[in-house]
């Protein structure tokens, strides 16, 4: 009880490190890295961009909504690729709905129901999803 | 996995840490009074950002993750196209040709 609690906290920090935080962090990197040791060491860029925060607010205003289009075409257009070419290469998912459909067809053998009904209860048993 | 799930985040943090510190709270002489030291700045951070990741990880657990597992399989035609035979052979709808292909398409992707 006590590791699944932790190993859930674990997984609630590994999410929101690699899902929101990530992006302040690789953006605070990114400003700082480019203003300090590009845009403050030529001259005619420091005079385009004068102050470390303007040279912040023209990134962000300019990032965020090329990241919102670039997600919207990856949502209408590359996604159903990648989750196709992810399935194709998943062999337990394979094996599910085939057995299932054996199931409904009457292919499969009670033995083979059996030992696929007690393979999907061992994996129940590896953790509780009851959070 | 081990790059990318754990030690990552150590270099993540350690690059954040010294990049913030040494070029905008060390140029900052208020701040830097207060936060004299890179050790300080270190522990500040990560106790700070534990407790707050995990704070959102929840959030995302308890409201993102059914948004994005909707969008991944409406997005995802060859999961459909299981569920769809499945439907078709309890329905009578799919043809003996139909599931027999299916069947073995799925066999080749076990053998994976």
């Amino acid at each position: 009880m006590q590791e699944g609690w932790i190993r859930s906290r674990w997984w609630e920090f590994r999410i929101g490190h690699s899902t929101y935080l990530i992006f302040i962090l690789t953006f605070v990197n990114f400003i700082l890295i480019s203003y300090r040791l590009l845009i403050e060491r030529i001259p005619f860029l420091q005079e385009i961009v004068p102050e470390l925060w303007i040279f912040m607010a023209i990134f962000l205003v300019i990032y965020i909504p090329a990241s919102i289009l670039i997600g919207f075409w990856h949502r209408k257009t590359q996604l159903k690729v990648e989750q196709t070419l992810m399935l194709h290469q998943n062999p337990f998912i394979a094996k599910l709905f085939r057995t299932l459909l054996d199931v409904q067809t009457g292919t499969a053998s009670k033995e083979e129901i059996k030992e696929f009904r007690t393979f999907l209860r061992n994996i129940e048993k590896k953790f509780d999803v009851g959070l | 996995m081990g790059t990318s799930a754990y030690l990552l985040i150590v270099f993540t943090f350690l690059n954040f840490i010294l990049i913030a510190y040494r070029y905008l709270l060390e140029e900052d002489l208020m701040i830097a009074e207060l936060i004299s030291n890179l050790w300080v700045f270190g522990l500040i951070f990560l106790i700070t950002y534990i407790p707050i990741s995990i704070i959102i990880g929840f959030w995302h657990r308890k409201t993102q993750l059914s948004v994005e597992n909707i969008i991944q399989h409406k997005e995802g035609p060859f999961f459909s196209k299981m569920m769809r035979v499945l439907l078709d052979a309890k329905t009578g709808k799919a043809s003996k040709e139909e599931i027999e292909e299916f069947r073995k398409m799925l066999l080749d992707i076990e053998k994976k």
